[in-house]
C-alpha cells in the first residue's frame, strides 16, 4: 500500500520507518530538508512540497499529516483539501483539538475527501514499533480502507472509538 | 506509602478524564475507550485494565455511588510532604477529592452561600 507522510519529526519519521518495514510504499515531505533526507535513507520517496507529494501518489490517495497541532496542521489540512480529490483519504495524526478536526472533517466532506482525526500515543517507540492510534472519522466505510495498511501496532489494533460518528475495529 | 500517594493521583486523573468524556456531547462507549487506551497508549497499565473491566460489568457505573473511601496512606504521603515543605498538589487534591466525596453536602457551601446572600442579596438554594 502507498501512503504520503507530511511531517517527519520525532513521530512522523518513526511512523515512516514502521510503514516501510511493514511493506508499504511511502512518499515523504517535511519543511526541513534534512528530515526528508532521513526519510529517504529509510526507503521513502522524497517530495519537495505538499503538491509534489500529492502528485507522486496514485488515486485514491492516502495522506497522513504529522505536523504540530494548531496553525501548522490547519494550514496543511486546508492546502491538502485543495490538492486532493474526491475519494482520497486524509489522516491528521497530530493530536488536534477535536473542534478543529470536526471543522476539517466538514471541509473535507464537502469535496468528498475522507477525513480522519487520529490521536496517537505511545511515544517515539510506539510510532516505530507499534503504539496506539485513536482514529475518528467521517464514515465507517472509509475506515475500512485504512485496514489495508500494514503497520506495527501494539499487540493487535483494537477498537477505535470515534469522537464523531462511527466506531470501528481493525 | 508514597506509592499509594502516587496511586491516588493516577486514579483521580483517570476518573476526571472519564468525567470530561461523560459530560461531552458524544456518546462514548466507556469500555471501548478503556480498551483503546489499554493497547499501547502512554496511559496503559493495570489501572486502565481495571477501568475496562469495571465498565464491562457496568457500562456507566450506574450501580455505585461516587463515594471514595480511603485508608490513610494518601494522607500520610501528604503529611510527610508538608513536613518536608515540598509541594505535592496533585496527591493533595486527590486526597481532598476523596474527603469531599464522603459528604453529601458541605458546611463550607452553606457558609459561602449565606455570605453571598449577606453582601449581595444573591440567591440561596433553600431546603424544602
Amino acid at each position: 500500500m502507498q501512503i504520503g507522510m507530511i511531517g517527519l519529526g520525532k513521530m512522523g519519521l518513526n511512523l515512516v520507518k514502521n510503514m516501510i518495514r511493514n511493506g508499504n510504499e511511502v512518499v515523504a515531505f517535511d519543511l526541513n530538508e534534512d528530515n526528508v533526507k532521513l526519510a529517504q535513507e529509510a526507503g521513502a520517496t522524497p517530495a519537495s512540497s505538499n503538491e509534489d507529494l500529492v502528485s507522486k501518489l496514485d488515486a485514491p490517495r492516502t495522506v497522513w499529516i504529522m505536523v504540530p497541532a494548531g496553525k501548522p496542521t490547519d494550514s496543511t489540512v486546508q492546502e491538502l483539501i485543495g490538492l486532493l480529490s474526491k475519494g482520497d483519504y486524509l489522516i491528521d495524526g497530530g493530536n488536534s483539538f477535536y473542534e478543529d478536526s470536526i471543522r476539517h472533517g466538514k471541509l473535507a466532506e464537502e469535496k468528498g475527501i475522507n477525513f480522519f482525526d487520529c490521536g496517537t500515543s505511545g511515544g517515539q517507540d510506539g510510532a516505530l514499533n507499534g503504539g496506539n492510534f485513536m482514529i475518528g472519522g467521517t464514515s465507517a466505510e472509509a475506515f475500512e480502507h485504512l485496514k489495508h495498511y500494514s503497520m506495527a501496532f501494539h499487540k493487535k489494533m483494537v477498537t477505535f472509538t470515534l469522537a464523531n460518528r462511527v466506531q470501528a475495529t481493525i | 506509602m508514597v506509592h499509594n500517594g502516587i496511586e491516588y493521583g493516577m486514579m483521580e486523573a483517570i476518573g476526571e478524564g472519564y468525567d470530561v468524556l461523560d459530560h461531552s456531547p458524544f456518546d462514548y462507549d466507556n469500555e471501548a475507550v478503556a480498551k483503546v487506551w489499554v493497547n499501547g497508549s502512554v496511559i496503559r497499565g493495570w489501572l486502565m485494565e481495571l477501568a475496562q473491566e469495571a465498565f464491562a460489568n457496568d457500562a456507566n457505573l450506574d450501580q455505585i455511588s461516587g463515594k471514595m473511601f480511603s485508608s490513610g496512606e494518601g494522607k500520610w504521603t501528604v503529611q510527610e510532604a508538608l513536613k518536608q515543605g515540598i509541594p505535592v498538589p496533585v496527591i493533595t487534591d486527590s486526597l481532598f477529592a476523596r474527603n469531599r466525596s464522603m459528604e453529601q453536602d458541605t458546611f463550607t457551601g452553606k457558609v459561602v452561600s449565606a455570605l453571598r446572600h449577606g453582601f449581595g442579596g444573591h440567591a440561596m438554594d433553600m431546603k424544602k
